[in-house]
C-alpha cells in the first residue's frame, strides 16, 4: 500500500510534465498547423540552460524565472526567421523543418557540453521530506513540481479565455479561415503562441533537471510520450492532454511495480486502443 | 413515369437547435437544370452537404438513381454517378491540367490498378481529351493546375466532375468570382453540359438562374419557400421580397 | 488538404497560401517526367558504387539503404504522408529473416520471402491504426509504433535477444543447385551483385506502381483528398495499400542488411527512422532515383566526415534544413532543373 501511494504520486509528477509538453503541442498546432518536431529538444535546451545557470547561482530558482523568458525569445526567434519560411507551404515542410531542427540542437548541444549530461541539484530550501500520513514520505520538491506545473496549466487557461490573445488563438484554432481574414496581426499571434509553446516547454525542462539530470536525448523520449498523450487526449483538447498525460503518467508508474517489463509499452497499447475506438480521442472534438 | 434521378424526401438538419434545413423535399428528373436559389444562410450549401453524405440529416432520406444513398460516405456516392464541383475552387494545384482531368477519368473503370501504366490505358486518356476539348482547356493540357486563371480553374473543377461520367452533377455557384465574360462562357457551357446529364445548381445571380433553369427552389431560413418554373418564380411576390431583402 | 490549394477571396484574387507557381517548379512534375529513366540511372549509380567505394560492405549498404528511402518516398513525396518510423519495418525485416537462417533454413529466398510477407501482414495492421486520421496524426503514430516495437524488441530477449541482439546469423545460400553463398565478408562482388538484382527489380515495381493509376491517385491524394474523394476513390483503402508497399519494401531491405551484417540488434537497426528520412529529403522527394541519391550521399558523407568530425550530424542536421528551406526538391531536383537549363542556355548561346 505504502509503494502504490508513493507510485501514484511518482507517476503524477511525470505525467505533469508530460502534460507542459502535450499543451505546447496542442497550442501550436492548433494555431500554426503543424506538429513541432523540435519541442522535445527545445525542452531539452531550455534544461541545459537551467543546469548552467543553476551552477552559476546554486539553486534553479534563477532559471525557474529566466529561463521561460529565454525559450519565449528562443521561440519567437525560430518562428521569424525558420518557421515563417513555411507557412502557405505543405504542412509537411514545416514537420521536417522541426525535425531538421531537432538534430542541429542535440548535436549542438553535445558539441558544446558534451555527451555525458549533467545534474542538477534540487534548491535546498526543498531539500526535505513531507510526510503525508500514508505511504513514504515525498521529498518536496516533487511536490513543488507538481504546484508550478498546476500553477502554468491554470495560467495557460486563463490566458486563452480571459485575454484578447487568447480569444484570437481560440477562434483560430476552430476556424482559420475566418481568422486568416484579420490580415498581417495574425502574424503575431503565431509568433506569439509558438513563443508559449517553446517557454512551457522550456519551464518542464527547468523542472526535470533535479529530477532526472540534464542529457541531450532527454527530448528524445518525453517528445514520443507527448505525442501519444496529444493523440490520447484528443488533437487541440486543452483538458483532453491534461487528462491524458496525468493518466499515462501514472498507467507508466504503476506497471513499473507490477510489471516493469511492459512499463514502457503501456502508453502505446493505450494510444492504439484509443485510435481503434475514439479516434478523436478522450475529449477530442469530432 | 420513371423515378426521377434524385429524390430527397423530408430532409431536415439541425446545428445546435437552429434549423439549417427544415423538412426540404426535393424531385430532380432525368435530363433537367433545376436550380436552388435563396439568400445567403437560407442553407443552400448544407441542403448540397445533406444529398452527397458530406453531413448527416437528422431526419429525412435521399434516393439516388434508385437507390437508398443516405448517411453513405461521399465517394461511395460518387461512385454511382453523383458528381460534385465545388464552391472555392478545388482542383489538384500540383498536376497538370490532363493529369487532374485523366484522375477523374479513370476512376470509373480503372481505379485501383496498379500494374500497367496509366498513360498506357487509352480509352482514358481519349475520355480525358473528350473532357478537356468540350471544357475549353485542351490548349493547356500541360499546365499545372495551380498557374491557371481563376476563370480557367473554376473551368477545371467542371471538368473533373465532369470527366467521372456523372449522372447527375451538383454545381455549387459555379459562376462565383467570375467576370462577365467568364460568365456568359460558364452559363453558355452549363447549358450545354445540360443536353447530357442532369444538373443541379446553387446560384446567387438571379439572371443566371432565369436564363437557364427548367425549374428552381426558393429557399429560405432553411425552408422550401417556393418551387416553380422561372416565369413563375419571377412574379411570386413572397420571392421577390425575400430574395431582394435577403441579398441586400 | 494541402496548403497549396488556391482558394479565391470573394473578389476573386488569390489569397495567402498560394504561391503556385514557384512551388509547382519546387515539387515539379518534371522530375516525375523521368520515369523508366530512373533504372538506367539507378543502374549507373551501382556500377559508380561498386567501382569506386573501397569498402565493399558499405558499397552493398549503399543500395540496401537506397532501395529502403526509395521506397519510404512512395509515402513521403508521392503520398505526403510522412513516417518517422520507418525502422519498424526494416528492423522487423531484419528480425524475420536473421531468425529464418538462425533457426530454419539458410536458404535466401525463404528468409527473404518471410520477412516479406510478414511485413506485410503487419504493415497493414500498423497502417489501419496510423491511417486512422489526418496526415498530422499519421506521423506521430508511426513514430510511436517504432517506439513501441523497439521496447518488445528490448524486452523479448528469448527471441530478439534483446540488448545483444540476434549474433551469429549464419550466412545464407542461394540455392538453386549451385551451391552459391551470399558471404559478405569472403565474396563481397556475389553479394552485391545479388543485392543489385534485388535491388533494381524491385525499383522497377516501384516504378511501375507510381505511374499506375492507383500511384497517380496516390499523388492526387496528396494535393487535394477531398477532390479525389469526390472522384469516387476510397482514399484511406489507396494509402493503405501504399503503407503496405511501403513497408514490405523496407522489410525486404532489413532482411538483406541482416545478411549483409550477419547480425541483427536494437542498434543500429532501431535507430534508423530519422537516418533514412533524411536520405530521402537530401536526395530529393519528387522522384524514386533522389532517395537513392541521397542514401548513397549520406553515407559518403557518414563515412568521411565521422573520421574527421565528432559532431558531424550537426552538419548534416544543418544541410538537411537547408534543403527543406530553400531545395524541397533535394538534390536530384537540383540536378534535373538546373542541367537541363544549362544545356538550353548552351545551345541558344551557339
Amino acid at each position: 500500500m505504502d509503494q502504490l501511494v508513493s507510485q501514484l504520486l511518482l507517476g503524477l509528477v511525470s505525467g505533469a510534465l508530460l502534460v507542459l509538453l502535450a499543451l505546447g503541442l496542442n497550442l501550436i498546432f492548433g494555431l500554426l498547423e503543424f506538429i513541432n518536431f523540435s519541442h522535445g529538444a527545445l525542452y531539452m535546451v531550455g534544461a541545459y540552460v537551467a543546469s548552467y545557470l543553476a551552477a552559476a547561482t546554486g539553486s534553479i530558482w534563477l532559471a525557474l524565472l529566466v529561463v521561460p523568458i529565454v525559450m519565449l525569445l528562443v521561440g519567437a526567434g525560430l518562428e521569424r526567421t525558420i518557421i515563417r519560411p513555411m507557412y502557405g507551404r505543405d504542412q509537411v515542410d514545416a514537420l521536417l523543418l522541426t525535425f531538421g531542427l531537432t538534430y542541429v540542437l542535440i548535436e549542438g548541444i553535445r558539441m558544446i557540453a558534451g555527451s555525458g549530461g549533467r545534474r542538477v541539484r534540487a534548491p535546498e530550501l526543498l531539500d526535505f521530506q513531507v510526510p503525508l500520513g500514508i505511504g513514504r514520505p515525498i521529498p518536496a520538491y516533487l511536490l513543488f513540481v507538481v504546484l508550478v506545473v498546476a500553477l502554468v496549466v491554470g495560467g495557460l487557461w486563463l490566458f486563452l479565455q480571459r485575454t484578447d490573445v487568447g480569444l484570437v488563438v481560440r477562434a483560430g484554432i476552430r476556424d482559420h479561415v475566418m481568422i486568416r481574414a484579420l490580415g498581417v496581426r495574425f502574424d503575431r499571434y503565431r509568433t506569439l503562441v509558438f513563443a508559449i509553446g517553446v517557454a512551457v516547454a522550456g519551464i518542464a525542462g527547468v523542472l526535470t533537471g533535479p529530477i532526472t539530470g540534464v542529457y541531450p536525448e532527454m527530448g528524445a523520449d518525453i517528445l514520443i510520450l507527448a505525442f501519444v498523450v496529444v493523440v490520447v487526449g484528443g488533437m487541440g483538447s486543452f483538458w483532453g492532454a491534461v487528462a491524458a498525460g496525468l493518466l499515462i503518467g501514472v498507467l507508466v508508474s504503476l506497471t513499473t511495480l507490477y510489471a516493469s517489463v511492459y512499463a514502457g509499452i503501456v502508453p502505446f497499447v493505450l494510444m492504439i486502443l484509443v485510435m481503434t475506438f475514439r479516434p478523436r480521442g478522450l475529449l477530442g472534438a469530432t | 413515369m420513371s423515378e426521377p434521378i434524385l429524390l430527397a424526401e423530408g430532409l431536415d438538419r439541425s446545428f445546435g437547435g437552429i434549423h439549417a434545413v427544415n423538412d426540404v423535399s426535393l424531385e430532380i428528373p432525368e435530363g433537367s437544370l433545376h436550380a436552388i436559389i435563396g439568400p445567403n444562410g437560407s442553407g443552400k450549401t448544407t441542403l448540397f452537404n445533406l444529398i452527397t453524405g458530406h453531413t448527416r440529416p437528422s431526419a429525412g432520406r435521399v434516393r439516388f438513381a434508385g437507390q437508398d444513398i443516405t448517411g453513405m460516405p461521399y465517394s461511395k456516392v460518387a461512385r454511382k454517378g453523383l458528381a460534385k464541383s465545388y464552391q472555392i475552387t478545388t482542383v489538384f494545384p500540383l498536376l497538370t491540367v490532363f493529369e487532374n482531368v485523366r484522375i477523374a477519368a479513370q476512376a470509373a473503370e480503372h481505379s485501383y490498378v496498379f500494374w500497367r501504366p496509366a498513360d498506357r490505358i487509352k480509352s482514358v486518356v481519349r475520355h480525358t481529351e473528350q473532357v478537356l476539348e468540350r471544357i475549353g482547356l485542351a490548349h493547356e493540357r500541360d499546365t499545372i493546375a495551380s498557374n491557371l486563371s481563376h476563370g480557367d480553374q473554376r473551368r477545371l473543377d467542371l471538368a473533373i466532375a465532369l470527366a467521372t461520367s456523372p449522372r447527375l452533377l451538383l454545381l455549387d455557384e459555379p459562376t462565383a468570382g467570375m467576370s462577365p465574360t467568364e460568365t456568359a462562357a460558364t452559363v453558355k457551357l452549363v447549358e450545354e453540359l445540360n443536353a447530357d446529364v442532369t444538373i443541379l445548381m446553387i446560384e446567387h445571380k438571379m439572371d443566371v438562374i432565369l436564363s437557364i433553369a427548367d425549374r428552381i427552389t426558393v429557399l429560405h431560413q432553411g425552408e422550401k419557400l417556393f418551387e416553380g418554373a422561372p416565369a413563375e418564380v419571377k412574379s411570386h411576390p413572397r420571392v421577390q421580397e425575400v430574395y431582394l431583402t435577403g441579398s441586400l | 488538404m494541402t496548403h497549396v490549394t488556391t482558394t479565391p477571396s470573394s473578389d476573386g484574387t488569390p489569397v495567402e497560401g498560394a504561391a503556385p507557381a514557384t512551388l509547382a517548379r519546387v515539387r515539379g512534375s518534371r522530375a516525375a517526367r523521368w520515369t523508366w529513366g530512373q533504372l538506367g540511372l539507378l543502374l549507373v549509380l551501382a556500377v559508380i558504387v561498386l567501382f569506386t567505394v573501397p569498402n565493399p560492405s558499405l558499397a552493398i549498404g549503399m543500395l540496401i539503404y537506397g532501395l529502403w528511402a526509395a521506397g519510404l518516398n512512395l509515402l513521403v513525396g508521392y503520398g505526403g504522408l510522412v513516417s518517422f518510423g520507418h525502422a519498424l519495418p526494416f528492423a522487423w525485416g531484419g528480425y524475420a529473416a536473421g531468425l529464418v537462417l538462425l533457426h530454419v533454413s539458410t536458404s535466401v529466398w525463404l528468409a527473404l520471402l518471410v520477412a516479406v510477407a510478414s511485413m506485410a501482414l503487419l504493415s497493414t495492421l500498423v497502417g489501419a491504426v496510423c491511417l486512422r486520421r489526418t496526415e498530422v496524426y499519421f506521423s506521430m503514430l508511426t513514430l510511436a509504433f517504432a517506439q513501441l516495437g523497439f521496447f518488445i524488441a528490448l524486452q523479448w530477449d528469448s527471441v530478439t535477444g534483446g540488448d545483444d541482439g540476434l549474433a551469429g546469423i549464419p550466412v545464407p545460400t542461394l540455392g538453386l543447385g549451385t551451391g552459391i553463398e551470399l558471404n559478405a565478408l569472403r565474396d563481397p562482388l556475389t553479394f552485391f551483385l545479388f543485392t543489385g538484382v534485388v535491388v533494381l527489380v524491385t525499383f522497377a515495381g516501384l516504378i511501375l506502381f507510381t505511374e499506375s493509376p492507383m500511384g497517380r491517385v496516390l499523388q492526387a491524394i496528396r494535393e487535394n483528398e477531398e477532390r479525389a474523394r469526390g472522384c469516387g476513390y476510397n482514399t484511406r483503402l489507396v494509402q493503405l495499400v501504399t503503407f503496405v508497399l511501403a513497408g514490405t519494401v523496407a522489410g525486404l531491405a532489413g532482411g538483406l542488411f541482416a545478411m549483409l551484417n550477419n547480425f541483427v540488434g536494437l542498434q543500429p537497426y532501431w535507430l534508423l527512422s530519422g537516418v533514412v528520412l533524411i536520405m530521402v529529403i537530401l536526395g530529393g522527394r519528387s522522384s524514386l532515383f533522389g532517395p537513392v541519391l541521397g542514401a548513397v550521399v549520406y553515407l559518403v558523407l557518414e563515412s568521411t566526415l565521422s573520421r574527421y568530425y565528432a559532431s558531424w550530424q550537426l552538419i548534416v542536421g544543418a544541410i538537411f534544413m537547408v534543403c527543406v528551406l530553400a531545395f524541397p526538391q533535394g538534390l536530384w531536383g537540383l540536378v534535373t532543373q538546373t542541367v537541363p537549363g544549362l544545356f538550353r542556355r548552351r545551345r541558344s548561346a551557339g
